[in-house]
């Protein structure tokens, strides 16, 4: 029992100390060169397609931002899930996921627009886990970077 | 160092700029699109007049109930929606909400938890307003907060007042160029108010126009009374009007 927690307490202090043995500065500069922001939204800038990252730091610890850059399927939250709706039309509409019941499902569209769909009109419906986000080609020294710089990002100040 | 090739999957939403959701040009003629309702009166004219002419005298006896929205809480609600092509925004005590007007399904949900102890009467919100892709709430405690309309999260939350002091907002700010005008109400404390202009950026004051005086100096002053001046109150209840032709609000 005691050695099982000093492993949790072992990796509660790995979280931490992970994200410090980056730096944030390069992994600020490494997420703006990379178009990151074509898809994430931090603060005013990028895209509200995917997850927003503004305070992401507050959200994840750094070993699950690991996670998320070098093996992002691994785990999409609920909240942060595609789908790919199928209309009676023939029209394909994908987005993110925000809203959903028996009636009709909300989503925000690869345009950035909020879109609502009543199920009379909808003929597929597929929740996509896979293939969201690429998976990059860092060094070890640059993931540690991007996860520093995340985990620095606790939301905004008022101006 | 890029971060690799982005798959196809992700590659679709790269394409293109996102435009503008609300334009000044827009609210300046807003009745060019009736289909919306982009200000809490409809338009700069104040004249809350909807050019719409689905609803007639001769069908308006056919309407029948389309979908309920409950919110959470048992305030009276006040506001005056906003309506941006199919979403319909609104707020009502301490929440805004998006919703698909056809439906009345929330798009997304935005609380702030105004104190309850700041509501000595009852809470009065009585909208919002919108400019590109920003919605602003002036909140009964005196913030001001710019949320992102596409999003329901926030960008910036502004103290404007302390409401201990007997301040509280109870408009729907006016979109002005590239300002907002509002200003605060007090109910019997007798608080000097104003109008004031605020920054769509930055919610940074650009100027303030006391409704009252707040000195002998002002040249007003001589209209009050023995020390009325001190406690006129003067409050702003309702959302103003905007000439464009003079550039003067009312």
């Amino acid at each position: 029992m005691l050695q099982s927690l000093g492993v949790c307490v072992l990796a509660l202090a790995a979280a931490p100390l992970f994200a410090q043995s980056g730096d944030a500065a390069k992994g600020k500069a490494l997420v703006a060169s990379s178009g990151c922001t074509g898809c994430h939204r931090i603060g005013d800038q990028g895209s509200r397609t995917g997850p927003d990252l503004s305070e992401i730091g507050d959200k994840r610890t750094a070993e699950k931002l690991k996670t998320s850059l070098v093996d992002p399927d691994e785990e999409v939250l609920p909240e942060n899930r595609y789908v790919s709706v199928i209309l009676k039309d023939g029209s394909t509409v994908r987005g993110r996921i925000l809203n959903h019941d028996a009636m009709s499902v909300q989503l925000i569209d690869t345009k950035q627009d909020l879109r609502s769909f009543q199920t009379s009109a909808i003929k597929g419906y597929t929740i996509l886990t896979k293939g969201l986000m690429p998976k990059p080609q860092l060094s070890d020294g640059q993931v540690a970077d991007i996860v520093a710089y995340l985990s620095s990002l606790k939301g905004t100040e008022a101006p | 160092m890029k971060l690799g090739v982005l798959r196809p999957l992700v590659l679709f939403s790269l394409a293109g700029l996102l435009p503008a959701q609300v334009t000044y040009d827009q609210i300046l003629h807003a009745n060019r699109e009736p289909q919306n309702w982009l200000t809490y009166s409809g338009g700069y004219a104040g004249q809350r007049y909807s050019g719409l002419t689905a609803l007639t005298r001769a069908n308006v006896g056919n309407l029948e109930l389309k979908w309920v929205y409950h919110p959470k809480y048992s305030d009276k609600m006040e506001a005056t929606p906003l309506v941006v092509d199919g979403v319909l925004y609104t707020v009502q005590n301490s929440e805004v909400i998006a919703m698909d007007a056809v439906t009345g399904r929330a798009f997304w949900t935005f609380h702030y938890a105004v104190p309850p102890e700041s509501n000595a009467y009852v809470m009065v919100v009585k909208g919002l307003a919108i400019a590109g892709h920003t919605l602003y709430w002036p909140t009964y405690d005196g913030h001001l907060i710019a949320i992102d309309a596409k999003t329901g999260k926030a960008i910036w939350n502004k103290t404007i007042f302390d409401w201990r002091k007997g301040y509280q907002f109870n408009v729907a700010p006016l979109v002005v160029k590239d300002m907002l005008i509002l200003g605060p109400a007090t109910n019997e404390r007798g608080m000097n108010c104003w109008v004031a202009a605020y920054d769509l950026k930055t919610g940074q004051e650009r100027w303030r126009f006391y409704t009252a005086p707040v000195a002998p100096e002002d040249p007003a002053f001589k209209t009050w009374t023995g020390d009325s001046w001190k406690h006129g109150g003067s409050p702003i209840w309702v959302t103003g009007s905007y000439d464009p032709e003079t550039n003067l609000t009312f």
